[in-house]
């Protein structure tokens, strides 16, 4: 059994790697396992090539775009995604799903088919992963491929199997987006649960605002307290600021 | 904005803070915006696709302000940035004579 995982690991990559073949010595299993490193490096690799590949179809004639397209950065790519993410690295199995329309390969009809193992495999997988909560809000954006009571028995798992409260309430968030209006009490169950559970989240403030009214925010009352979140993911609340004076400012540079 | 940004420094020794919340920037506009008025304070970027912090305070009108005392009661609510000074002055003045 050992020696069968050792070899699983260590022939994946190879084939993934098969257009930058290593030459030297054989690898290791703990060389070649990918990492975020190795997902990083390829991902990269992808953008730079996609950027390339955009600057030449704009150049090219007509049939030379035919060529062009024929081999376009993620027909190329996508196997090595796909043996990644087979190997474990699961931010390669997040790209996947978040590239699939793009991939002209895998016919709108087939999706579901697709995304349905990838989206287990992530919440099976890597629920304490920090990209998780995007994996979440993946699934619901692709919903109709998946299947609407497919996708709230998958996000409803991950509401079970999500480490932390913010992927936890998320997925219950996206569940309720999903059910939305055709069945508003399910969803406002939902939006209950986030409330109550997972108030220090962003989510739990989505919740919240879903039974705000406007004398909840007037002059005299208590600022209701929120978690916001910067740009670049830093999530803050404002109760950290109690005991200072505190101006907030709702703006945008539009 | 640049009127802000002398508010935030007038009270760097204070116990004060901005905080802005965004709404309705696509993220380079962002990104510009932060770098074109030189903002130097905690901001919350909502983004368009879902603005929690907006809601939850019922945000109709932009800019809205809203000032807070330190116990987090609300004592001001409205669109003057310029009204806001004597508000803040007035709650440190207060908390500083407690």
């Amino acid at each position: 059994m050992r020696f069968k995982s050792i070899l699983g690991v260590a022939l994946i990559p190879m084939v993934a790697y098969a257009a930058n073949p290593v030459v030297g010595e054989a690898p290791t299993a703990a060389a070649v396992a990918p990492s975020v490193d190795d997902f990083t490096a390829l991902d990269e690799e992808f953008e730079a090539a996609l950027v390339e590949y955009t600057k030449e179809l704009k150049a090219a004639d007509k049939a030379a775009r035919r060529e062009l397209r024929a081999n376009s950065p993620i027909k190329r790519y996508w196997p090595r995604f796909e043996a990644m993410s087979k190997a474990g690295e699961g931010r390669a199995t997040l790209w996947l799903v978040e590239h699939i329309k793009e991939n002209r390969d895998v016919r709108s009809k087939e999706r579901g088919a697709v995304l349905t193992p990838l989206y287990q495999s992530i919440i099976d997988n890597h629920a304490d992963a920090e990209w998780f909560t995007g994996a979440v809000k993946s699934l619901a954006a692709n919903k109709k491929y998946v299947g609407t009571e497919a996708s709230i028995a998958m996000l409803e798992k991950a509401a079970k199997t999500a480490k932390s409260d913010n992927a936890k309430a998320a997925s219950l968030f996206f569940a309720a987006s999903i059910v939305g209006d055709s069945d508003p009490e399910r969803a406002q169950k939902w939006m209950d649960e986030i409330s109550e559970k997972y108030s220090n989240t962003v989510y739990g403030t989505a919740a919240r605002a879903s039974k705000a009214t406007p004398e909840d925010s007037e002059v005299g009352k208590v600022a209701p307290t929120f978690v916001g979140e910067t740009i670049d993911g830093f999530q803050f609340s404002l109760e950290d600021y109690r005991g200072k004076v505190v101006a907030l400012d709702f703006y945008g540079f539009w | 904005m640049p009127h802000l940004k002398t508010l935030v420094e007038r009270h760097e020794n204070d116990p004060f803070a901005l905080i802005g919340i965004n709404t309705g920037d696509a993220p380079e506009a962002y990104h510009d915006g932060v770098k074109e008025f030189g903002l130097t304070w905690l901001s919350a970027y909502q983004g368009q696709a879902m603005t929690p912090i907006s809601d939850l305070y019922k945000v109709r009108g932009y800019p809205t302000y809203l000032v807070l005392d330190t116990d987090g009661t609300i004592a001001y609510r409205g669109h003057d940035g310029k009204a806001i000074d004597a508000v803040v002055a007035d709650l440190l003045a207060k908390a500083k004579g407690k």
